[in-house]
């Protein structure tokens, strides 16, 4: 394993365990109809309690706790394995987030007047999920 | 790959006593018919184009995102927000006696304003339970007229839910906007008054939400609820709802109380008294005693 694809893996494999704690909190949270905890940020909870927190009646963090695993699995895959096909799942889920995260960062700026924090934690994880992934597919790219 | 024949019987012998220079012109001959081949050869069709996966993948993903947000936004009510179910108030004002923010008559001996915010739970108390049944002893005699005054302080929603009112307000329906609001009432800002929620009585009622949806987002609304919050402020009040009868603070929201300072305001014909609660009123000094409803006290 080269020290390039070492680097690389870990960060992604941390991007995506922060994206699965933080969708897997907030699914959580809303299942069991607890108030999320915000610490000294105000906003999840009111977050999480507006109508837009679900979609056909499921939580709307459970198919982005889907989506971080699918990621989770594939990049450690990558990881240990070098075979640069893997990067092709958190590359098309990452695109696939980067607009399910701007939908929920719209919704939360304009529409619900309120910013959850594990949101932001999600949303930054996705998108700087997926540009590392990038880095990564030019990267294997270039070495062959 | 198939070669061309024509191209095949032109390579020359393979024998040759100057094998340098030969290997070179056959080396060169190769690249030419490799230019000719490459030339002569249909050019591919779009379909046959070999598309790389980056590309496919990049496109499926980015197909996939636009139908998420579609269907996110078709799940949530075409440009209106979520469904929401709504608690009709369990007895609406009469419309024949509302008049803008007020319900009765103009020249009613007792004139009665109610300080409050949407989110507080007393205001809610007072408008669903303590309201009705002053209109049903008072209003309708004409001996009553009841005036909403925003003090709108418990936050983003209080404000969002205060200017939405005032805005059905332009539309005739403040009163039963105001209702409808305290009726759903859940809490200090746990998104309940969403604009999908506002938008949803909006709808309830009848108004244009286009209408609606503009003053939203103008400044009229918002600043009329400031400058009302800020007058509230000056009387002062210090905790919601406070009701100021004919320009007298009730010292209780205890019902019998509040009749008492009504059926005094009524026996002493104060009805022109200057407009109680505004800014010329001069406030009473606030009394306590224990209340029926719990107010909301103002940091």
């Amino acid at each position: 394993m080269n020290r390039e694809r070492t680097v690389l893996g870990a960060v992604l494999t941390v991007l995506a365990i922060v994206a699965v704690v933080t969708s897997g909190y907030l699914t959580w949270v809303k299942l069991a109809g607890i108030i999320p905890e915000c610490g000294p940020v105000k906003g999840c909870e009111t977050v999480e309690a507006s109508p837009y927190s679900e979609i056909f009646g499921i939580p709307v963090a459970l198919p982005g706790l889907l989506m971080s695993l699918a990621i989770l699995i594939t990049v450690v895959t990558w990881w240990w394995s070098g075979d640069r096909r893997f990067l092709y799942v958190p590359y098309a889920l990452g695109i696939l987030g980067l607009f399910v995260v701007g939908y929920l960062t719209y919704l939360e700026l304009f529409v619900i007047h309120a910013v959850c924090i594990w949101c932001v934690a999600f949303a930054i994880a996705i998108v700087a999920g997926w540009i590392v992934t990038l880095v990564a597919m030019r990267r294997t790219a270039a070495s062959g | 790959m198939v070669l061309d024949p024509q191209i095949c019987r032109k390579e020359p012998p393979l024998s040759s006593n100057r094998p340098t220079s030969k290997s070179a012109t056959r080396r060169e001959r190769r690249v030419a018919e490799r230019e000719e081949r490459r030339r002569a050869a249909p050019k591919p069709s779009g379909l046959s184009v070999r598309i790389p996966p980056i590309a496919w993948i990049s496109g499926a993903a980015i197909a996939l995102g636009v139908l998420a947000i579609v269907i996110a936004v078709l799940a949530s009510g075409v440009g209106g927000g979520p469904s929401v179910t709504l608690t009709k108030p369990a007895e609406l004002a009469p419309s024949e006696l509302i008049d803008g923010r007020s319900v009765g008559p103009a020249d009613a001996p007792a004139q009665m304003d109610v300080w409050a915010d949407y989110q507080c739970p007393g205001c809610g108390i007072f408008s669903t339970d303590v309201e009705p049944r002053l209109i049903n002893q008072y209003v309708r005699q004409g001996n009553l007229r009841i005036t909403f005054r925003d003090f709108a302080f418990l936050g983003q929603e209080s404000l969002d839910a205060a200017v939405a009112a005032r805005c059905a307000g332009d539309q005739g329906q403040f009163w039963h906007y105001m209702q409808y609001v305290y009726a759903n009432q859940r809490g200090e800002n746990l998104g309940q008054f969403s604009r999908a929620f506002l938008d949803s009585v909006a709808r309830e009622l009848g108004l244009d939400i286009n209408a609606f949806g503009s003053c939203l987002a103008g400044t009229k609304a918002k600043q009329a609820v400031a400058d009302e919050t800020n007058q509230g402020g000056a009387i002062p009040v210090s905790s919601t709802p406070t009701l100021i009868v004919n320009g007298q603070k009730v010292a209780s929201l205890d019902f019998t109380v509040i009749t008492k300072a009504i059926d005094d305001a009524i026996a002493a014909g104060q009805g022109a008294t200057p407009a109680p609660g505004s800014p010329a009123a001069s406030p009473s000094p606030a009394a306590s005693s224990s209340p029926a409803i719990t107010p909301t006290p103002v940091p």
